[in-house]
């Protein structure tokens, strides 16, 4: 199942409008300006999702080889399939990882490693280790994968106690592209205008 | 909003008039400890549920007042520019955009500093000292989370939640007991990205980025928490991300023999506690076990009581599903004038 393209489309957007806001892009030349206008336009135009890239094979194959070398733990094929569509992102307070910077070719680390944050995570909480691989975090809660079951979770980030169980990793995706993006209506409201192709699970959101 | 806003930065102003408390702890500058007597929430009742739920729909609001208030206004551009104004007016978090780069098979990415709201006395802890309201400004920081591979030298959020927070609520008891939070004497940390060597410098950053000018207690804040970090910007101490470099020195040896696994998690733990006791009072409970009566701090790190009840209410407004806005918007100075300071430069 794949996630939400909608959610991807508008997340891409709005990443696309920050970023010709920012300051960075002001200090482009007008000739550099010009050329990253083509590249985001084409890439749009293919129907790539400019700023929110999938992962590239090579670099799934490094992922996966270095959570098994460092940390002794097989990447599920379903965050495999996750990271193809969205390999990582951080917006509005919610970040998922993605294939760790020193992992790919030009080492460029636009969004928290898979395997630098499990690192970070287990150390800082040793009674995860091997328990759980982290996907991502919110001020609030902890997204991660139980390894024994391949049960996507939400962990309360405060307590690490578990809050919810999603059906499928992509749900759980779709949820946290929920909530990068800003909504934060309330059951009735989120009804009445959401799409049907939408999850109708648990939303960390609404808890 | 606005007036919940105004209330946390005054309550933040009297914490200490000295403005020295902010570099009494070199490694954790503008931060004291803020002892709250607590037991920890029943996560599943309904009582967190709500704070859960409230805080969601919340914050967008308190990023848009703490922009619309001409103090927080002026600290907003310090910490996280114009550009993370702009997005704090539109209620989200302040992210910095850094880099753009295309990989091999020529799509873009781009790389973002991002900051993340963040809740002092966290929710998962019911406050039985008066004047803690969970999910009221003066209970939210905005800290910055950047993450660079292992490096979390700029991710302080995660500094105060492992060193502090996870030893005294882990295994915690059920009575009412001390727990120290770490409460930010800034409602963004870190406060500036750069050093000010004096006050002119200061105001002059400030009219140059179109910020309003800064109450005389701020702008001493600030230049006590450059003179702290030696007029550059703030990184989370190296020594604190040794218990990281002993779980990736003593991880790759292992196997998952369940007993070397055990012992592992124990050295960690018995690591993290030793480097957090350093910093608490003897009575503390960490990992469920309490400091004994003759233990004594090793750093100095201030401790205050919060005690202020809060005056001001905030509500929660949810907001029916729509498209993120993309209407320009332009930093401009908000109508309410600060007390601005009156010496002469």
């Amino acid at each position: 199942m794949p996630v939400n393209r909608r959610y991807i489309k508008e997340l891409s957007d709005m990443f696309v409008d920050d970023l010709k806001r920012s300051d960075y892009y002001r200090q482009l030349t007008a000739p550099q300006r010009h050329d990253l206008d083509d590249r985001l336009k084409s890439e749009a135009e293919q129907g790539y999702s400019p700023l929110v890239p999938g992962a590239e094979n090579q670099d799934l194959a490094r992922l996966a080889f270095a959570l098994l070398d460092e940390l002794n733990i097989r990447l599920p094929e379903a965050m495999i399939d996750i990271l193809r569509q969205v390999d990582g992102f951080v917006a509005n307070g919610v970040t998922m990882y993605g294939v760790d910077g020193d992992l790919r070719d030009d080492e460029f680390d636009a969004v928290p490693g898979l395997v630098a944050e499990n690192s970070f995570q287990w150390a800082s909480f040793p009674e995860t280790i091997q328990k759980y691989l982290f996907i991502g975090d919110a001020d609030l809660w902890q997204f991660g994968i139980e390894l024994d079951t391949g049960c996507p979770v939400v962990l309360h980030r405060g307590t690490l106690a578990e809050a919810h169980r999603f059906s499928s990793l992509e749900e759980l995706v779709d949820d946290m592209l929920h909530q990068a993006l800003g909504y934060f209506e309330d059951t009735a409201d989120f009804l009445e205008v959401e799409p049907t192709d939408y999850s109708a699970g648990f939303h960390f959101s609404r808890s | 909003m606005v007036k919940a806003v105004d209330e946390m930065i005054r309550n933040l102003e009297q914490i200490s008039a000295d403005p020295s408390i902010i570099g009494k702890c070199p490694e954790l500058p503008g931060v004291v400890l803020d002892k709250i007597l607590s037991t920890c929430v029943d996560r599943d009742g309904p009582e967190y549920a709500k704070v859960a739920r409230d805080y969601e729909s919340l914050r967008a609001d308190y990023l848009k007042a703490l922009v619309m208030h001409p103090v927080g206004r002026a600290l907003a551009a310090l910490a996280v520019g114009s550009a993370g104004v702009e997005l704090m007016e539109r209620g989200r978090p302040p992210a910095v955009v850094a880099e753009v780069r295309s990989t091999r098979a020529g799509h873009t990415r781009s790389r973002r500093e991002s900051f993340n709201c963040h809740h002092i006395v966290p929710k998962s802890i019911r406050p039985h000292t008066d004047g803690v309201s969970i999910n009221h400004p003066t209970n939210f920081v905005v800290a910055k989370t950047t993450r660079r591979g292992l490096d979390q030298s700029e991710n302080p959020h995660h500094f105060w939640h492992s060193l502090f927070l996870h030893p005294q609520t882990h295994n915690a008891p059920t009575e009412p007991h001390p727990v120290y939070v770490v409460r930010p004497l800034f409602p963004f940390y870190p406060p500036i990205t750069q050093g000010f060597r004096s006050v002119e410098e200061l105001r002059s950053k400030l009219a140059q980025i179109g910020a309003p000018a800064l109450p005389e207690v701020w702008e001493n804040r600030i230049m006590e928490f450059s003179r702290a970090t030696k007029h550059k910007p703030y990184a989370v101490p190296k020594e604190f991300h040794e218990i990281t470099r002993l779980f990736g020195e003593l991880y790759k040896a292992l196997n998952k023999d369940p007993e070397l696994n055990r012992q592992l998690r124990a050295s960690l733990a018995e690591k993290a506690s030793r480097l957090v006791a350093d910093f608490l009072p003897a009575g503390t409970y960490l990992n469920g076990k309490q400091l004994p009566p003759d233990h004594t701090i090793k750093t100095i790190i201030p401790i205050i009581e919060s005690q202020q009840k809060v005056e001001t209410v905030v509500k929660s407004t949810a907001r029916k599903r729509q498209p993120a806005k993309r209407e320009s918007r332009k930093l401009v100075t908000p109508q309410t004038q600060p007390q601005v300071n009156q010496q002469k430069v």
